[in-house]
């Protein structure tokens, strides 16, 4: 099952927005076993230790959502750990020793702007 | 609304080590018209600087998957700037080994040192490779573009690195097929109650005295 990657990025928010979500799903090859939400969650913390060190897996992030079906997740981070996250979810290749890949659909400072992605309309 | 359909393109990569390789690019043989992009990855100083300032290509690769044995200068790469040739940077080996991700950002960054930002990032052709693993591999545009900021490029040039460097290197390739230039013209609807409007104020004064 792949879909079609289509991602998002709005213009960086005001110094005074403190978070910034995106919504990002995984792919894997078909036949592995999906992760579970604390699974998840420690996957990208992994990522952020392995491309950013100590200091990129102490950046705090939270999972606000995550559906096990499609494997797709709504994550929080602080504006100023945005590129970092973002990069480090980029760039992890294996999870137990398979290959993966992360897709960022869409990222916004508001978690309203995520219920509707403008990319998926479609001209008549 | 109609979509154009996708055009396949070829590009070929040549791995120069030393400078008779590079004859086969000097020479018009009919082999090297068949292709749309020619790129060439120079292992060496010398040939580095031969590749920016006189080899006819479109795409100078850099390479990431070892340190580099040379380091960058300037002149060189202010010719192939103004030549309009664009370096390569890719980022498969990024996604696959931590060693090779160490190597990838330290000379994406060393080259932005020099040429500030008028650099194209494109991924690996490791699509070639294996079923499973070929298409995990690439990753969105955006994804792409905000690696480049790692790179460090701003925002600007991150965005222009997967857009519109790689159009302008298509177009370079196609001038190179042709003898002088190639010129792109896009259809712009016009508005025709425009044309009664433009009479210059000052003509207007002079026919009404």
């Amino acid at each position: 099952r792949r879909a079609a990657p289509r991602a998002g990025r709005e213009p960086p928010p005001a110094a005074r927005e403190p978070a910034l979500r995106s919504a990002s799903r995984r792919e894997l090859p078909d036949g592995a076993a999906r992760p579970s939400a604390a699974l998840f969650k420690q996957l990208v913390v992994t990522a952020l230790r392995e491309l950013h060190g100590e200091v990129g897996a102490a950046l705090p992030v939270d999972v606000l959502t995550y559906e096990e079906k499609t494997m797709s997740a709504i994550l929080r981070v602080i504006s100023s750990g945005f590129v970092k996250l973002w990069s480090a979810l980029t760039l992890l290749g294996f999870y137990q020793n398979r290959r993966c890949a992360f897709r960022v659909l869409q990222t916004s400072p508001f978690l309203l702007a995520l219920s509707g992605n403008s990319r998926e309309l479609v001209l008549d | 609304g109609t979509s154009k359909q996708i055009k396949v393109l070829n590009r070929l990569t040549l791995v120069v080590s030393d400078p008779s390789h590079c004859n086969l690019l000097r020479s018009t043989s009919t082999n090297i018209r068949l292709y749309d992009i020619i790129a060439v990855f120079p292992k060496t100083e010398k040939l580095f600087h031969i590749a920016c300032t006189t080899l006819d290509v479109d795409l100078v690769c850099i390479n990431v998957t070892e340190k580099l044995p040379f380091y960058f200068r300037r002149p060189p790469v202010n010719v192939a700037i103004d030549r309009g040739i664009y370096f390569e940077l890719i980022y498969a080996p990024a996604i696959k080994d931590s060693t090779m991700r160490r190597y990838t950002i330290s000379n994406a960054i060393s080259l932005m040192q020099i040429c500030k930002g008028k650099v194209s990032s494109r991924r690996g052709n490791q699509v070639v490779n294996s079923n499973a693993s070929g298409p995990l591999e690439l990753r969105g545009p955006y994804d792409v573009a905000n690696l480049a900021l790692l790179f460090g490029m701003s925002e600007r040039d991150a965005k222009a690195a997967v857009s519109t460097n790689c159009r302008a290197t298509l177009l370079h390739g196609e001038t190179r097929k042709s003898a002088c230039g190639v010129v792109y013209t896009v259809k712009k609807p016009r508005k025709v109650e425009e044309e009664e409007t433009t009479v210059p104020a000052c003509k207007k004064a002079k026919t009404q005295a």
